[in-house]
């Protein structure tokens, strides 16, 4: 039990301290991305950048950007933050019920209806992420490029590979959830059976 | 659930405390209050059989069915 605590306890600090920080360093992030740079560049001023790479690119734009010619304005950096604040907001959301989450198996509260809730509610979430994705790409894509030439600015509408894992794994998120939920009302007619 | 557990009117009849109930029922004093208070969801024929012996009487002196409360569509 105690074991469960403090596992418990440490990952909802974990899922706490990511629901903080994640959607401003994703927002901060698209303020100093400039995708038309060689990888994933971050340009706070004149001769100071900064790369990223692996998870810390992923982490910090949550999408690449490809095929921008020249460097963004500041208008389009701040649409672009606006824009980032959507995914940013529904991750955040995810951090918050996966904290809560751990704050119930903290208190060794496993197979109950709130639990059940937190992890439909997630898995609703993970599904809301999937199918904002497309509208996503389409607003960074279109503000990227709006200040480009006539015939090379551009829209994408996308749906990757990692959206239909995401979507995939809400919906398995969502059958657990009821899974869950015929084993609590299981465990509740032997514990109220007298 | 319709099916209420009556047993404060049997037990003053034959002044037997709850705690003495359950003792002889075999059940636990906590058990005991789920049944009281109306949260079983089941009851063991044998503990119904347990509680008509130590109070002797008939289920249906313990038993109460009351139509028209609602199930919780959460727990079917």
């Amino acid at each position: 039990m105690d074991k469960l605590y403090s596992v418990s306890w440490r990952m909802r600090c974990l899922f706490l301290v990511l629901a903080v920080l994640v959607p401003p360093i994703r927002m901060v992030g698209w303020a100093y991305y400039e995708p038309s740079l060689p990888q994933t560049m971050l340009v706070f001023g004149p001769g100071v950048r900064f790369h990223l790479n692996g998870l810390w690119a992923l982490m910090v734009t949550g999408q690449r950007l490809d095929d921008v010619h020249g460097m963004l304005t500041a208008g389009q950096h701040f649409a672009l933050v606006l824009t980032a604040g959507l995914p940013a907001g529904v991750s955040s959301y995810a951090f918050v019920l996966l904290a809560q989450l751990f704050g119930f198996y903290a208190r060794a509260q496993v197979f109950t209806i709130d639990t059940v809730h937190i992890i439909r509610r997630l898995g609703w979430a993970l599904v809301t992420m999937a199918l904002v994705a497309p509208l996503y790409s389409f607003a960074s894509t279109a503000i990227a490029s709006w200040t480009a030439a006539l015939g090379v600015s551009r829209a994408e509408v996308g749906f990757e590979a990692g959206d239909l894992t995401t979507l995939i794994g809400g919906v398995i998120v969502l059958v657990m959830a009821w899974v869950m939920n015929e084993a609590r009302r299981l465990q509740d007619e032997v514990n109220l059976t007298i | 659930m319709p099916i209420r557990i009556e047993l404060d009117v049997m037990l003053a009849r034959r002044k037997v405390t709850s705690k003495q109930l359950a003792e002889a029922v075999g059940i636990t004093p906590v058990n005991l209050s789920i049944l009281k208070t109306g949260k079983a969801r089941a009851i063991r024929l044998s503990t119904l059989a347990a509680i008509c012996r130590v109070l002797d009487c008939q289920p249906g002196d313990v038993l109460r069915y009351e139509p028209g409360e609602d199930f919780d569509p959460e727990d079917g």
